[in-house]
This record gives C-alpha cells, sequence and structure tokens, in this order.
C-alpha cells in the first residue's frame, strides 16, 4: 500500500507539475517543432555524394599530372604581350576605389608601384564596400574627374548611372575581379570568370594526382559570390573528364560563417563522409584560415588541403606543411594589367582584351617566401616597364 | 531584459526535522522537480531532443566522443567571449568592444613574438596589459564621462579597430615562430580537447564563484537589478561598473590570445565575428539555470546547446543556411518559454483567466 500510495503521491506531483508548469508542455512542443525543422533541413539537404564506381582513368591520370607538373613551375609570361609604341602621356591623375580591406591595400601598392613609373598621380579613396559608400566613392569621382578610375571585386549595378557619367565626361574606367563585362563605359575587365576559371581545373588537377586518380574530394564554395561560379564549375568538370574514380561533392558556406566556424563545418563534413580526404577551398584565406587547428583537434590527420588566393596566414601554413598547395592570385599581374589598359587608352593603342592570367600551384617546395604575397611572374614588373617604353 | 530574482519558499531548518520522512523525500522530489524545471534549464530540454534527434538522425557520427571533443573545441573561444560579457551585464554595462579587444589583443601577442622575438610569457602578458588598457579607457568613457555603455564600448571598439588597422595595414601576422609555443596556446589538446576548452571551464568556475559565493558578486547583480536603489544602500555601484569593465576586457583578451594560437597567426579582424554568437549566447545564458540573471554555468549551457545543434547540422550535411535559422530558433524558444513561464507565474492572461471560470 505504501508503495502504491508513493506512487499515487508521484504521480499526483507529476500531474501538479504539469498544470504548474505548462511550460514544459510547450518546451515539448517547441522541440517536436525543431525536430521537425531539423527533418525539413535533412529532406532539403544539398549535399550530393558521387560514389565513384569507374576505374581509373589512365590518360585522364596523366593529362592532370602533365597540368601539375606545367603549373607548378613558376610562370614567366605576364598578361600583356604588346609593346606600346606610341608615348605615354606623363601627369595623369588616377583614382582607386578601395575597401579597406588589406587585399586592397596590396592592390593599391602594386598600382601605386606602376603609376609612379608612368610618372602619374594615384589617388585613392576608401570605402567599407558597402553600397551607400561605393556611391558616395564614385560621387567624389565625378566631382574630382581624374582621367582614370581603378576599382575591385564590386558589382556595377550598384553604382552604373554614375559609371556611364563618368564615361560620358571622359574618365576611363578599369576593373578587376568582376563578372560585369567590359563596354564603352568600363573600358577593360581582368579577372574575369572566364580568365579565372583555371583555377579550378589546376585544384581537380592536383587532387587527382595525389590520389593516383583515386580521389574523394569536397569543394568548399562560397557560392555568394558569383566570380567563384566558374572556379566551381571548372574544377567539376575537370574532376568528371579526367578522373571517372573520383567521387566529388560540393559544400557550400554561407558569408555569416565566414571568420566563424567555417573550420568547424568542414571538420563535421570530413567526419561524416571519413572517405573524403581532399579538400579544395574556393578562397583560401577566408575559408582556411584555423582549418589545421580544427583538423588537428578532430585528430583528421589525414586530410590533403589545397586553395586558391593564398593569404599571409596561408603561406606559413603551406611552408609549415599544415596545408599541402595554394593556387596563388596574380595580384600583380591584374594589377599591372589594369594600368597597362589606361596607359593604352592615354596612348590611343587598342587595349589587349581577353589576356591570359598566369596560374601557379605552389607548394611546400616552390613557395619563394612565406611572408608576404608575392607575384606570380618574377619579372613581371620589369616587363610591362618595357612594354611601356620606360627603365 | 527584466531581471526578476524568484525566490521558492524552502522549509526553514527548524521545520525540516520535524518533517515526515516520506514529506521530506517528497520535498526533495519537488525541489528536484523545480531545478530540472524547463522554465530554468529549457535549454538543457533541447540539447536532450539535439542529443536524441542527431543520435537517431546520423548515428555513425553524432553520438560519438569525438562529437564531444568537437562542439567543445569548436566553441571554447565563444564561450570565453560571452563568459567576458557575464560580468558586465550583470552590473547592467555593455561591453560592446569586446571583441575588438580579442582581435588587438591576439595580434599584441603575435606582433611581440613574430616581430620582437619577445618570450612567449611576456608578449601574452603585453596583450592583457593592453587588454587592461582597453578596459580601462572604456570604464572612463563609460562610468566616468557617462557616456551609455552600449554606445560609448562601440565606439571605443570602431578606436581600436582603426588603431588595428594602422598598426597592421589588414595583414595578418603571421611567422614561423608562432607554430611553437605560442600555437600551443590554442592548439595543445589534453584529454581530446583542446586547451581553450579548459581556460572557458577555469574561467566559467570563477565567474560562478565570484557571482554567487561573495558578497561582491551580489553587489554586482544588485547594481544590475536597479542601479540606483543598491547607490541608495551604499553599494559602490559606479566603482562595481567601472571594475566589471575591467575584468570583460582581460577575459576577452585572453579569448583573443587564445584565438589567435588556434589560428597560428595575429589576424587583425578575427575577434570580430564572435560580437553577436557572444551576446547570443550570454543572454541565452541568462534564461538558463538561474532565470533573470547572467551566470556562468547558463552562459556555458547555451554555447554548448548552440553549438551541438550546429554541429549536428553539419554532420548531418544540412544545407548553409540550416546553422543560422537553428540558432535564430533556439534562442526565440528559449526566452519565449521562459517569458510566457513568467507571465504564467504573475498576473494570470485574460485567457487563463477564461479557462479558470470555464
Amino acid at each position: 500500500m505504501t508503495d502504491l500510495r508513493v506512487l499515487s503521491t508521484h504521480s499526483t506531483e507529476m500531474s501538479t507539475t504539469m498544470k504548474h508548469h505548462p511550460i514544459l508542455r510547450r518546451t515539448l512542443a517547441a522541440a517536436a517543432a525543431l525536430a521537425m525543422s531539423a527533418s525539413l533541413v535533412g529532406c532539403s539537404g544539398e549535399a550530393k555524394d558521387a560514389t565513384p564506381t569507374a576505374a581509373v582513368d589512365q590518360a585522364g591520370l596523366q593529362q592532370a599530372r602533365d597540368l601539375v607538373a606545367e603549373y607548378t613551375s613558376r610562370p614567366t609570361e605576364i598578361p600583356n604581350k604588346a609593346p606600346i609604341d606610341k608615348p605615354i602621356p606623363q601627369g595623369k591623375t588616377i583614382t582607386f576605389i578601395s575597401a579597406g580591406t588589406s587585399t586592397s591595400n596590396l592592390e593599391y601598392d602594386i598600382i601605386k608601384k606602376a603609376t609612379d613609373k608612368l610618372g602619374w598621380n594615384l589617388n585613392q579613396i576608401a570605402n567599407d564596400g558597402t553600397p551607400e559608400k561605393v556611391k558616395s566613392a564614385w560621387d567624389q569621382i565625378l566631382r574630382a574627374k581624374p582621367d582614370g578610375v581603378i576599382y575591385s571585386a564590386t558589382d556595377r549595378a550598384t553604382f552604373n548611372p554614375e559609371l556611364v557619367e563618368a564615361a560620358k565626361q571622359g574618365i576611363k574606367v578599369v576593373a578587376c575581379c568582376t563578372t560585369d563585362p567590359a563596354d564603352d563605359a568600363l573600358t577593360y575587365v581582368v579577372g574575369t570568370p572566364q580568365q579565372s576559371a583555371e583555377v579550378g581545373k589546376l585544384m581537380a588537377a592536383w587532387q587527382i594526382d595525389q590520389s593516383d586518380g583515386k580521389a574523394h574530394t569536397v569543394y568548399v564554395d562560397l557560392s555568394a559570390f558569383k566570380i567563384l561560379g566558374a572556379v566551381h564549375n571548372d574544377y567539376v568538370n575537370t574532376m568528371t573528364d579526367l578522373c571517372p574514380a573520383c567521387a566529388t561533392d560540393t559544400l557550400d558556406v554561407p558569408i555569416t560563417a565566414l571568420g566563424k566556424d567555417v573550420p568547424d563545418r568542414i571538420v563535421s563534413y570530413l567526419r561524416s563522409h571519413p572517405d573524403v580526404k581532399y579538400v579544395a577551398l574556393s578562397v583560401d584565406g577566408a575559408l582556411g584560415t584555423g582549418l589545421p587547428a580544427a583538423l588537428k583537434a578532430a585528430g583528421l590527420s589525414d586530410i590533403s588541403v589545397i586553395g586558391e588566393g593564398p593569404d599571409e596566414t596561408t603561406l606559413q601554413y603551406i611552408s609549415s606543411g599544415q596545408q599541402k598547395a595554394t593556387v596563388a592570385f596574380p595580384y600583380y599581374e591584374e594589377m599591372f594589367s589594369l594600368v597597362d589598359a589606361l596607359a593604352r587608352q592615354f596612348a590611343g593603342v587598342p587595349v589587349e582584351q581577353g589576356v591570359t592570367i598566369p596560374n601557379w600551384i605552389v607548394n611546400a617546395d616552390n613557395l619563394p617566401t612565406d611572408s608576404e604575397i608575392f607575384p606570380v611572374v618574377a619579372d613581371g614588373d620589369q616587363q610591362y616597364y618595357a612594354l611601356w617604353g620606360v627603365s | 531584459m527584466t531581471m526578476s530574482v524568484e525566490h521558492k519558499a524552502d522549509p526553514t531548518p527548524a521545520e525540516a526535522p520535524t518533517r515526515h520522512p516520506e514529506a521530506r523525500r517528497a520535498a526533495n522530489r519537488a525541489g528536484l522537480l523545480t531545478t530540472l524545471s524547463p522554465k530554468r534549464v529549457s535549454a538543457l530540454y533541447v540539447l536532450l531532443v539535439i542529443i536524441v534527434l542527431f543520435s537517431v538522425w546520423v548515428p555513425e557520427t553524432f553520438p560519438r566522443m569525438a562529437t564531444l571533443q568537437q562542439v567543445l573545441n569548436g566553441n571554447a573561444v565563444i564561450g570565453m567571449a560571452a563568459l567576458a560579457l557575464t560580468i558586465p551585464l550583470s552590473a547592467r554595462v555593455f561591453d560592446l568592444s569586446f571583441a575588438y579587444t580579442m582581435s588587438l589583443a591576439g595580434v599584441t601577442a603575435a606582433h611581440f613574438v613574430a616581430d620582437k622575438d619577445w618570450p612567449l610569457i611576456m608578449a601574452v602578458g603585453a596583450a592583457l596589459a593592453v587588454s587592461l588598457l582597453v578596459g580601462f579607457i572604456n570604464a572612463i568613457v563609460v562610468v566616468v564621462l557617462g557616456v551609455d555603455s552600449l554606445i560609448g564600448t562601440l565606439a571605443t571598439g570602431s578606436i581600436i579597430q582603426a588603431f588595428i588597422t594602422f598598426v597592421t595595414d589588414e595583414i595578418p601576422i603571421t611567422d614561423a615562430k608562432l607554430f611553437g609555443g605560442f600555437a600551443d596556446i590554442g592548439q595543445h589538446t589534453v584529454g581530446g580537447f583542446i586547451l581553450p576548452v579548459y581556460y572557458m571551464l577555469l574561467i566559467a568556475v570563477a565567474v560562478w564563484f565570484f557571482l554567487q559565493h561573495t558578497p561582491l558578486g551580489r553587489r554586482i547583480y544588485a547594481t544590475g537589478f536597479n542601479t540606483e536603489a543598491a547607490r541608495l544602500t551604499g553599494i559602490k555601484t559606479r566603482r562595481i561598473q567601472f571594475c566589471s569593465l575591467l575584468v570583460s576586457a582581460l577575459v576577452a583578451g585572453w579569448a583573443g590570445v587564445s584565438l589567435a594560437g588556434i589560428l597560428g597567426s595575429g589576424s587583425p579582424t578575427a575577434g570580430t565575428p564572435y560580437l553577436l554568437p557572444a551576446f547570443a549566447a550570454a543572454f541565452l545564458g541568462a534564461t538558463q539555470i538561474m532565470p533573470g540573471r547572467f551566470n556562468a554555468w547558463g552562459t556555458l549551457l547555451g554555447v554548448v546547446t548552440l553549438g551541438a545543434g550546429t554541429t549536428g547540422l553539419a554532420l548531418a550535411t544540412a544545407p548553409a543556411w540550416a546553422s543560422n535559422m537553428f540558432t535564430g530558433i533556439v534562442l526565440i524558444a528559449a526566452l519565449a518559454v521562459t517569458t510566457v513561464q513568467r507571465r504564467a507565474n504573475g498576473t494570470p492572461s485574460r485567457w487563463r483567466r477564461l479557462l479558470r471560470r470555464a
């Protein structure tokens, strides 16, 4: 009877608790909603595994190895080839629109080196990349009326009216690293999606080579950056074409995860896909910082990482063997090419459109320095000076 | 947020011995139920649901020791950052500059190790000294000059970031020297957990003991509940708020040094992404364990719950947006549960009165 009473008391208490704790019911309801949300999330999962069934394609593997052999040698040719056979006017004023990032600072320094050589004045308008500040920078340009404008990685839609107005005023505008094509207002673009696509091919070739044609890979994408779409496509296409025995998957990372939990997301992916041993990063610095430590803490010591567009931290990772390789971003060559385009317009000679961008796979063996971003073409600046006829 | 303290009518020590053993057991059960009430630990129930859900969903990866390690390793810095906020928030002071202090401390320590060849201990000491200086400036701005803490610390944070940019040109400080003892601060593992996990736990114990078991801790809460009333009772509220900003900066500085160790570099913007997650964890923590009070264990429970959910989603290869959605849902759910419960304990709603009449 005592036991029954206790049970009865307990039951009554529980009932009372439930009555006095309606929140318990709400919590359970919230938990159920959470579970349903999670289930929905699971149903709409984007990851797509490709399980390889084919044998290693020896011809494809050899092709990949040839690509790696070619592109691990340091390029020697700059994008532009034709000398400017007319005098380049001096005293021009150029404005560079900076996003205030370390990349922008590097780009400014490179452009300054080139414009100094040509006897031009370089100004900088810094902004934080927000549409309002970008428009404000263009308003300032329309008031200042420089001879030329250089900008990087900004969507033209934000300032198209100002760009058209600048063209009407005779201001020559050139840009890097944008999906917007060149036209009468934007007279030259370098680092187009077509020019950047080869990077994806090289990352895929590296992984095919390293795995002897049997790589299980994940491509970590930042799909919010449209310009990276071409790199992703070339990566997937190369894997498909050259490596039927490879399996490739894509892990899309939102911008909001940058600097926060990207390494954790990659580790989670690798834990849930233990066959995947090769990681390709669509942007080295943004996606790879902190990744070696996260892999180490998770005991994932057999993961091979390649990326593109290294920052100084990535170079240290490669130097110390924590990252296998990267495809160096040709900052120097692209910035010099922009100045070259302005020089040609000021000199009255045709601009070379659709140039070939030099790419270089860098690993611990051929890394020229781990302390700063370096030119892809060692004497690229001298080659440009020769084209421009300056010493 | 309203910071009310709710007391249960516990039996006095004089009454307790006279009770029948069965009644005592019943009282103990009631006490346990109160302790485990969803009002106090709703995040714990969410965490349990997460564990069960993902153990069923991804049984091959989630219910593993490696997941626990990943959750704690991946969220130790957020935990430290959130704990840095606990004391100033308890004293009703916001410190929005903590994320920038993290960046500054990491850059400072990396700079002295990589560029000046300072011994590690001196470099870390310098980073913490710089962090304390930031806390001191914050305290001057907020307490002495009387600038609203939300605005004042936002402004100092902006100045700190400008200073970092001025010194580093936004370029991370890197060097092979940073992969030795410096990296060990953030990367060395003990029992599968990186050292920052242990730092986080130590800081949590310190914050818990300080806030719950010292007179000064109670004065901090009193200052946070009603600053003017606390001042009138003789509590030196300005001094408490001043010191809370110093503590916040010091803990943030240590979190920044740990983060730099994890990254193996002094990144000029490393701390900034932690601004919102740390506040989210701190506010979620204030609804847990001791609802209405910012507290250490509640904060850690919040960090672990959010971390377990996002890790589970990642292990289940959920889409990129799922993590943010999960965090938002959990925050709203936890805060709503507490708010609804508080209303239920207070004035009955019209709907509830109608039900009672029926």
